[in-house]
């Protein structure tokens, strides 16, 4: 799929757009340009077509991430368009290759896709096994590469790497603080035994927060990523009588674990990741009440770049966005703004555009994102409520 | 403990109604379908489409499910399975054939609902609950009930017309020499298409009851059962009723107890191994001898 960015005419836009990359270079970017602005862009170094490469699942177990975390960029790319944010003349085409829930193929799909010699910066994996295997290939291509997702350990270890959506562990003391606040004293935990991002989150990250806050962990179960049945654990932790109950598995698994949990007579409040669909939440019905993500964006949060970013995506789309779009939404903006910023294709001069702008910060949909060494963000995370009558997503009171 | 022990045999149910199919297929008639776990899941998706538009009474969904899953059997065995075999130059070749064969015909299956449903999940809208049944301070909802009652029903009916009827004995010469049953008058391709018909329904049938019983499944669900049910089969024998039975229970139960043991990320190493251990000591399974294909 090729997304192209076109100019506009307008000589406000691209007064518009100064005021953009102006606002961008102090830290407090908007995906909106300020109107106030005068800065006019230069866009001298810029060649006519800039091309990005993305590589997500279209297809394979998740392919619902992938096909929104394209939607995400595609409106990016369509408002800088509209912005004539590039300046006029200006195209981006964004090279979509599907991962297809497989490192190799993700690999050999940004092999394929670097192998025109063009590609100015790459828009990564999801899947954090996807992303190991292809960071080594853009390092030593020296093209930059942005991940989302891909949380695991270990993956920006080189001088190409970033990732444009916060990690759970940011987002996560969002759910420990109500879980004390709640007057918690025990927790049962939920573990992916091979996800490596979910693992991580419910062994490493999770434990301490809870430890911290007093509460304690009565039982954890781990479970491979192929299990469909949990009504024997489901059952044993019922009868524990937990306080509340932390889930760390994949998203398709949750809606049936939940649903067990309250056919094994569990009624309290259950955290999981953000991982899970609107769609996997609606199937729980009635047994998705109290349930808690935390997560970097929601489509409730009612004000604000998160709520401009809702009402532009569901005119664009039909749909309210989920976490995985508005990730790539950031994203793509972070990587616009460091071409802009570079005034330049070359990767390696937007390599260090990426890096300025990570020290700096910015303001994106996922909140005020803030980076570890300029490469890894970190949002300040929101705690969401399933509503299952509504069948909607609310923000957790 | 009998909560657990309950919640284990429910799983054990599941993979036996899953399992039990293909293990009658492979082992009489030869066939070994790969295409097993994608039947599963379509058969779910084709109830899914139709309850998109309208809520239907869950034992509906459960025999549209069983249909279609029958009638996927029928059209693979008659339109792919019975010219691959028929074209194959020997045995060892049809068997491989029809091996790659339904990796192709799952992979389409497959593919078709993942397109269709973004590889996200699907469940049935239903117009009657699950609910939960408590005897004796044990709770089951009524849907795993049924998964166990129907499982066993179906192992031992089925056992019993494999022993005692005429087409069963068919069935079982068929299994162990075609060539010889050809001879004697059996229609083996007319068998070969009743055999996928009730596999296919069986199938089906697994993933009606278990869309309902998981609250959704999605296009890779059955994948993940297909291994399973490799494990059920070869520990119990391939072709053998009683050990379909058998390798279904031992694996739920290592399954369950392991992940409440909290080693959960170790079951199926543990399970394999054991699989592992009794193929080295009996190659043919726990009860292949009697009844597994010879030829």
């Amino acid at each position: 799929m090729a997304i192209h960015l076109r100019s506009g005419a307008a000589a406000a836009s691209i007064v518009l757009a100064g005021a953009l990359a102006l606002v961008g270079c102090t830290g407090t970017t908007s995906p909106t340009p300020d109107p106030t602005g005068t800065t006019e862009p230069d866009a001298g170094g810029l060649p006519a077509v800039i091309e990005l490469l993305g590589v997500r699942d279209q297809t394979g177990a998740v392919a619902y991430t992938g096909i929104s975390a394209a939607k995400g960029t595609a409106l990016a790319v369509k408002q800088a368009a509209e912005e004539a944010f590039l300046g006029e003349g200006v195209t981006v085409e964004v090279d979509e290759r599907d991962g297809a829930f497989d490192p190799t193929v993700a690999s050999t799909a940004i092999t394929e896709g670097l192998a025109s010699g063009n590609i100015s910066a790459i828009l990564g994996p999801q899947i954090s096994n996807e992303a190991l295997a292809v960071a080594p290939i853009a390092e030593a291509a020296q093209v930059p590469i942005v991940f989302t997702q891909s949380g695991v350990d270990g993956l920006l270890t080189g001088q190409f790497g970033y990732r444009a959506s916060s990690s759970q562990s940011s987002v996560w003391p969002r759910a420990i603080e109500k879980i004390v606040a709640d007057g918690a004293k025990t927790v049962v935990t939920f573990v992916s035994a091979n996800n490596a991002t979910y693992n991580q989150l419910g062994t490493v990250v999770i434990p301490p927060l809870l430890a911290d806050g007093g509460v304690e962990i009565a039982q954890t179960f781990d479970f491979e990523s192929s299990v469909t049945d949990f009504a024997a654990a489901a059952g044993q932790a019922a009868a524990a009588s937990p306080d509340a109950i932390v889930v760390t598995l994949i998203g398709p698994q949750m809606p049936t674990l939940i649903t067990q949990l309250r056919q094994s007579g569990y009624e309290g409040p259950v955290y999981v990741t953000a991982a899970m669909t609107d769609d996997q939440m609606k199937s729980m019905g009635d047994a998705g009440h109290d349930v808690f993500f935390p997560t970097n964006f929601s489509y409730a949060i009612s004000s604000g770049l998160p709520a401009e970013f809702t009402k532009a995506f569901q005119a664009e789309f039909g749909e309210n966005p989920d976490t995985y779009a508005a990730e790539t939404y950031d994203q793509t903006w972070w990587v616009l703004r460091a071409i802009k910023q570079a005034n330049s294709a070359d990767p390696i001069a937007i390599n260090d555009a990426l890096l300025a702008l990570g020290l700096q910060g910015f303001e994106g949909v996922q909140g005020k994102l803030t980076f570890i060494d300029g490469r890894d963000a970190v949002s300040p995370g929101v705690l969401v409520e399933w509503d299952p009558v509504a069948a909607v997503q609310k923000i957790a009171g | 403990m009998i909560q657990s022990i309950m919640n284990a045999a429910v799983l054990g149910s599941i993979y036996l109604l899953f399992s039990m199919g293909m293990s009658l297929a492979w082992g009489t008639v030869g066939i070994l379908n790969f295409a097993h776990g994608a039947i599963f899941m379509f058969s779910s998706f084709a109830v899914y489409l139709i309850t998109s538009m309208t809520a239907l009474p869950a034992i509906l969904c459960v025999i549209i499910a069983a249909l279609v899953g029958a009638i996927l059997s029928v059209l693979m065995q008659t339109l792919v399975y019975g010219v691959i075999r028929k074209r194959s130059t020997d045995h060892h070749a049809a068997e491989r054939n029809v091996i790659i064969g339904g990796i192709g015909l799952a992979a389409i299956l497959i593919g078709f609902a993942s397109h269709a449903t973004k590889s996200g999940s699907f469940g049935f809208a239903t117009t009657d609950q699950n609910p939960v049944l408590e005897f004796a301070g044990i709770r089951i909802t009524a849907v795993s009930l049924t998964i166990f009652v129907v499982a066993i029903a179906i192992s031992i009916a089925l056992a019993m017309w494999i022993r005692r009827s005429r087409g069963g004995l068919a069935l079982r010469t068929v299994g162990v020499d075609a060539e010889t049953a050809k001879l004697m008058g059996i229609n083996e391709s007319r068998l070969a298409i009743g055999t996928m018909a009730f596999a296919g329904l069986l199938a089906g049938l697994a993933g009606g009851l278990l869309t309902i019983h998981l609250v959704a499944i999605n296009p890779t669900t059955g994948d993940g059962l297909l291994l399973k049910a490799f494990a059920a089969i070869i520990l119990g024998g391939v072709g053998s009723v009683l050990g379909v039975v058998i390798g279904s229970f031992v694996l739920a139960f290592v399954e369950t107890f392991m992940i409440l043991g909290g080693v959960g990320g170790w079951a199926s190493a543990v399970a394999f191994a054991i699989i592992f251990l009794v193929l080295i000591i009996r190659p043919r399974g726990l009860f292949g001898r009697a009844e597994v294909r010879r030829t």
